[in-house]
C-alpha cells in the first residue's frame, strides 16, 4: 500500500528525472529517425550493412567482452587472494588498485603510454636488456585492449571484494570437512554461490567498455569503436542524426546486457 | 600441482598490481622533471609545471569542485528521499521505475550528452546543463546504495516501531532514518564526488570554454600543452582522489550494513 | 576516521586556495582560439567568446592577453580544433555561445554552406589576398603556416634527420613517423594534400600521393585523433608531420630537442582564418577581436609565435631569424581552396579504403 506521503516524495526525483532524462532520451530517439529528407531507419539499416559501421560494432563488442571476461577473471584471483590474506599496507595498497575507477580515460590512455609508448618504461627496459625496443604496444588492438583492462579491473576487484568478503566460509569448511579437495571446494562451492556478483559485476564493465571514448580517443588507432564513429559524426560530418543512431545502438547494447543478465540469474537461482 | 597453482596465483597478482600502480608513480615523477623525454632527470628537476596547472586551470579546478560538491548535495538529497520511498512498497510497477531509475548507469555517458544537447542547450553556457548530466549519471549509484541498505530488515523494523509510536512519515525520516543510514549516505556521497570528479564522457561535449572541468582540462594539457604539465595536472587529481577513495574503504569496512563492496 | 576527513578536507581547501591565488594573478588561459562563453561578464570585464584559441598555438595566448590590455576586453582559452569548432557552431546555431571562431581554410567555405557565420570586413579586410577570403567577409585569412617533419632529434637518437618525403619511406624510419587522422583532424588532410603535390599529383588527380601513402603506411605510421605537439615533444613520435609553426614553438619556447624540416620535395601553406559567427553573443567584441588580430599590432604577435601574418608588416629581424631561410620556403605551395574543399569526401573515402588496412 502506498503511503499518502510517498507522492510529495517522489515528486522532485520524477521531475527531474524525466526532464533532464526521458525527454532528452526521446529526442535522441526521435533525432535518429530523421535526415535532411524527413523519417527514415537508414541510420539504423546502415549500422549492420555499411562495412565501416559494422567493424565499429563487432569491435566494440568484441573488445567489451573480450576485457570484460578477462577482467573477471583477473579480479577474481585478486579478490579471493585480497579475501584470504592480510598483510601491512593492505588498505593502502587496496585504495591504489581501485581508485582509476575516478580516472578520466585520457589519463587512462597516458597511463599506458607510459608503459608501452615509444618512450615506455617496458620497451626501454628490452632496449637496454636486448639492444632494441620492443613491445610497444601502446597504439596497437593490443594497447587499446589493455588500457580497457586498466580501468575494467579496479571495478571489478572493488565490486567482487565487497562479495567475496561477505562470503560465508563455513559452507566452505563444511565441504572440506566432507572430503573435497581446496580446488573442489572452490569450483563447486564457492564459485556457484558468488556467480551472481561476478554476472553483475560483468554487466557493468561491459556497459563501461562499450561506452568508453576519452581512452580510445588519446591511444591513437585504426580500431574503430562505436563512441569514436559516433564522435567522428558528430564533429567532423556534423551529422548529429547519425550520431544519434550510433549513440542509441550503443545504449540499446548495454541496456539488453543489463536486463538481460537478471532474467537470465532469477531463472537459474538458488 | 598445488604449489604450481600458487606460484601462478601471486605472480598473477604481482603483475597486475604493478601493472596498475607502476604508471601512477612514473607520472608523480615525471611532473617534477624539467624535460621528460627518453629519460627523466637529465635536465634537472622543478616545482614550474604545477605553477603552471595553477596558472592554466585555477579556474578550471574550482569549477569542477563546484560541480562535484553540488552533484553530491542534490544526489544525497534525492537519492535517500527516492529510496526510502521504494524501500517501504514492493509494487510491479514501482520495481519498473526503479529499473527506470537506473537506467543512466546503463546508458552511455556520450548518449547522454548527445541527448541534453539537443534539448537543453539554453543553460549550456551557464554550466548547469554540466551538473544536470552529472547528477543524472550518478543518481543511480547514491540511490541504490542507499536502497540495498534500507531493504535490510532491521530498518523496516525501525521504522515500524517508530510509525506505530505515532511519527509522522517527515518526522520519521529525518529523525530515525537518515541517521542510521549515515554510513551508507557517506559511503556513496564520497562514491558519488569521485565519479563526478572525473567524468569525462558527457562533459566532454557540454562544456564551453568558461565551464571547463578538471578531466577535460587533463585532456586539454596532455594534448595541447605537455607531458610534464599533464602529469602535474594529474598529482593534483591524485591528491583529491586518493584520500577520498582510501575514506571509502575504511567506511565499508566498519560498516556492517554493505552490500557489493559498497558500489 | 575524523582525524582523515580532517586531512581530506584541509588538502582540498589548500588546492581551492592555490586555485584562487593564481588566479587573481594572471589569470588567463590562453587557448588560442576564441572560446565561447555564451552569456558570462564577470563583473567590470567585457568578454569575446573565440572558438579554437588554445595557448600554445601559434601564440594566441600573447594576443589575448595583449587584446586585454588594450581594450579591456577578455578573451578566454579554448581547445577545440577546426573540426570540433565548426561543429559546435552547427550545434549551437540557435543559441549561439561563440563570437569569433578560428579554424583551417578549408572549413570556410563549409562554414558558409550551414549559414553560421556573418560578413564582417575589417578596415584591413582589403589588405587579404583575393584566394584567402570570402568575398562577402565571411571568413578571412589571418596568418599561415606550412606543413612540415617537426622532428624530436633526442628521440631519434643516432637517425638521421629525414630530409625529404621520400626519405620517410626508409626502414631506419619504421614506427618513428605520425601525422594526424585526416578523418578526425583537419591538418591531417592537409598532409595528404602537401604530399600529393610534392609526388607531381595534383587535386584531380591522387594517385602519386594514394601510392606513396600506402607506402607509407607499410613504416608503420601513428595517426593521432587530436593534437600531438605533446606527444612529439616528449619523443613518443620523434617525426611529426605537422604545421610548422607547433615546432618552431616547442624548439624555442620549450626548449625540446626539435628541427623543423620543410621537404625537399615541396610542402603546402596551410592558411587559417576566422570568422565572426552569426548571432553573436558580443558581436561588437568579437568584431574588435578581428580587427586587433589583424592590426600590426597583432599580427607581429603572431610572427612571434612563429606563424607568418598575411599582411605585409615589419617583422623583428631575431624573430626572422629563428624561420627556416626563407629558399626553404619557395618549396611551399599555395593550394585551391575552393577545389581541396570539393574533393575532400572522395579522398576520405579513399583513404579509409586504400590506406588503412583493416
Amino acid at each position: 500500500m502506498i503511503k499518502r506521503s510517498t507522492p510529495i516524495f517522489m515528486m522532485p526525483i520524477m521531475i527531474i528525472f524525466s526532464y533532464f532524462f526521458l525527454y532528452p532520451l526521446v529526442v535522441l530517439m526521435i533525432s535518429s529517425l530523421y535526415d535532411d529528407h524527413g523519417f527514415t531507419t537508414k541510420h539504423y539499416s546502415q549500422m549492420i550493412t555499411n562495412p565501416y559501421y559494422v567493424k565499429g560494432l563487432i569491435n566494440s563488442i568484441g573488445l567489451s567482452v573480450s576485457v570484460t571476461l578477462v577482467a573477471l577473471v583477473v579480479s577474481g584471483v585478486l579478490a579471493f587472494f585480497l579475501a584470504r590474506h592480510d598483510f601491512p599496507g593492505k588498505a593502502l595498497y587496496f585504495t591504489l588498485i581501485t581508485f582509476p575507477i575516478s580516472f578520466p580515460g585520457v589519463v587512462v590512455g597516458f597511463m599506458i603510454i607510459i608503459l608501452f609508448g615509444t618512450t615506455g618504461l617496458v620497451p626501454i627496459l628490452t632496449q637496454k636488456l636486448t639492444g632494441q625496443p620492443s613491445m610497444v604496444f601502446a597504439y596497437t588492438i593490443f594497447g587499446i585492449f589493455l588500457a580497457y583492462l586498466y580501468f575494467s579491473i579496479p571495478r571489478t576487484v572493488m565490486m567482487l571484494f565487497g562479495a567475496i568478503k561477505e562470503f560465508d566460509y563455513t559452507l566452505e569448511e563444511a565441504a572440506r570437512t566432507l572430503g573435497a579437495n581446496s580446488s573442489q571446494a572452490v569450483v563447486h562451492v564457492i564459485l556457484p554461490a558468488v556467480l551472481p556478483i561476478f554476472a553483475s559485476a560483468g554487466t557493468l564493465t561491459f556497459s563501461t567498455a562499450m561506452s568508453a571514448f576519452g581512452t580510445a580517443f588519446t591511444l591513437t588507432d585504426q580500431f574503430n569503436i562505436l563512441p569514436i564513429l559516433m564522435y567522428n559524426e558528430f564533429t567532423l560530418n556534423f551529422n548529429i542524426e547519425v550520431a544519434s543512431a550510433i549513440a542509441v545502438v550503443i545504449g540499446v547494447i548495454c541496456v539488453v546486457m543489463n536486463f538481460g543478465y537478471q532474467t537470465f540469474l532469477k531463472r537459474g537461482s538458488y | 600441482m598445488q604449489m604450481v597453482g600458487k606460484v601462478l596465483n601471486y605472480f598473477l597478482v604481482v603483475i597486475v598490481s604493478v601493472f596498475l600502480i607502476l604508471p601512477i608513480i612514473i607520472t608523480i615523477f615525471g611532473s617534477f622533471s624539467v624535460y621528460w623525454g627518453t629519460d627523466m632527470f637529465s635536465s634537472g628537476t622543478t616545482l614550474n609545471w604545477y605553477k603552471e596547472v595553477f596558472y592554466y586551470y585555477g579556474n578550471t579546478i574550482l569549477f569542477t569542485l563546484a560541480i562535484s560538491l553540488s552533484t553530491v548535495v542534490i544526489n544525497v538529497i534525492l537519492g535517500t528521499l527516492t529510496a526510502y520511498v521504494f524501500s517501504k512498497s514492493d509494487h510491479r510497477w514501482m520495481n519498473l521505475i526503479e529499473e527506470i531509475l537506473s537506467l543512466p548507469m546503463a546508458i552511455p555517458g556520450v548518449a547522454i550528452a548527445l541527448a541534453l544537447i539537443q534539448t537543453h542547450s539554453m543553460i549550456r553556457g551557464s554550466g548547469l546543463l554540466i551538473l544536470a548530466g552529472h547528477v543524472i549519471f550518478t543518481f543511480p549509484l547514491l540511490f541504490r546504495t542507499v536502497l540495498g541498505t534500507l531493504r535490510t530488515k532491521d530498518f523496516k523494523i525501525l521504522d515500524e516501531c517508530a510509525a506505530s509510536l505515532g511519527a509522522t512519515p517527515f518526522y520519521r525520516f529525518f529523525h530515525v532514518i537518515m541517521p542510521a543510514v549515515k554510513s551508507a549516505v557517506l559511503s556513496g556521497a564520497i562514491m558519488v564526488f569521485l565519479l563526478s570528479l572525473g567524468e569525462f564522457n558527457i562533459t566532454f561535449f557540454l562544456y564551453t570554454p568558461f565551464t571547463m572541468t578538471l578531466p577535460v582540462g587533463l585532456f586539454d594539457s596532455y594534448s595541447t600543452l605537455r607531458i610534464e604539465i599533464g602529469s602535474a595536472f594529474t598529482v593534483v587529481f591524485l591528491l583529491l582522489a586518493i584520500p577520498l577513495m582510501f575514506t571509502l574503504h575504511k567506511l565499508n569496512q566498519s560498516s556492517t550494513f554493505t552490500r557489493n563492496g559498497g558500489v | 576516521m575524523k582525524k582523515l576527513v580532517g586531512i581530506i578536507m584541509i588538502m582540498v581547501l589548500t588546492i581551492s586556495l592555490a586555485a584562487c591565488g593564481s588566479n587573481s594573478s594572471g589569470n588567463n588561459p590562453g587557448s588560442t582560439s576564441s572560446t565561447a562563453s555564451s552569456s558570462q561578464k564577470s563583473d567590470s570585464e567585457y568578454v569575446a567568446i573565440a572558438y579554437n584559441n588554445p595557448p600554445q598555438w601559434a601564440n594566441w595566448e600573447a594576443v589575448q592577453s595583449a587584446f586585454k590590455e588594450k581594450t579591456g576586453i577578455k578573451v578566454p582559452a579554448d581547445n577545440k580544433n577546426s573540426g570540433q569548432t565548426l561543429t559546435a557552431l552547427i550545434a549551437e546555431k540557435n543559441n549561439p555561445i561563440a563570437d569569433v571562431a578560428y579554424y583551417g581554410i578549408v572549413f570556410g567555405p563549409k562554414a558558409v554552406e550551414n549559414d553560421v557565420v556573418q560578413p564582417y570586413k575589417s578596415k584591413y579586410f582589403d589588405e587579404i589576398p583575393e584566394k584567402l577570403k570570402d568575398p562577402d567577409g565571411k571568413w578571412m585569412t589571418i596568418h599561415y603556416g606550412a606543413i612540415a617533419f617537426i622532428v624530436n632529434t633526442q628521440a631519434l637518437g643516432d637517425v638521421p634527420v629525414p630530409k625529404s618525403w621520400a626519405d620517410l619511406l626508409r626502414p631506419e624510419y619504421k614506427g618513428k613517423v605520425g601525422f594526424l587522422d585526416p578523418t578526425s583532424a583537419a591538418v591531417g588532410y592537409s598532409v595528404a594534400t602537401a604530399v600529393n603535390l610534392a609526388m607531381g599529383g595534383s587535386m584531380d588527380d591522387w594517385e602519386p600521393g594514394f601510392e606513396y601513402l600506402r607506402k607509407l603506411e607499410q613504416n608503420q605510421v601513428i595517426h593521432p585523433k587530436t593534437t600531438a605537439t605533446a606527444k612529439v615533444i616528449k619523443g613518443e613520435i620523434p617525426i611529426l608531420i605537422d604545421a610548422d609553426f607547433n615546432g618552431y614553438k616547442a624548439k624555442y619556447n620549450d626548449n625540446a630537442p626539435v628541427e623543423v624540416v620543410i621537404p625537399q620535395e615541396g610542402t603546402i601553406k596551410v592558411p587559417y582564418i576566422v570568422s565572426l559567427v552569426k548571432n553573436a553573443p558580443h558581436e561588437q567584441e568579437g568584431k574588435e577581436y578581428i580587427d586587433f588580430i589583424l592590426s600590426d599590432e597583432g599580427q607581429v604577435l603572431f610572427a612571434n609565435g612563429f606563424v607568418r601574418p598575411i599582411r605585409d608588416i615589419d617583422i623583428p629581424k631575431e624573430t626572422e631569424e629563428k624561420f627556416l631561410p626563407a629558399e626553404d620556403y619557395e618549396r611551399a605551395k599555395d593550394v585551391d581552396i575552393s577545389k581541396m574543399n570539393e574533393v575532400e569526401a572522395d579522398f576520405i573515402n579513399r583513404w579509409k579504403a586504400e590506406v588503412i588496412s583493416q
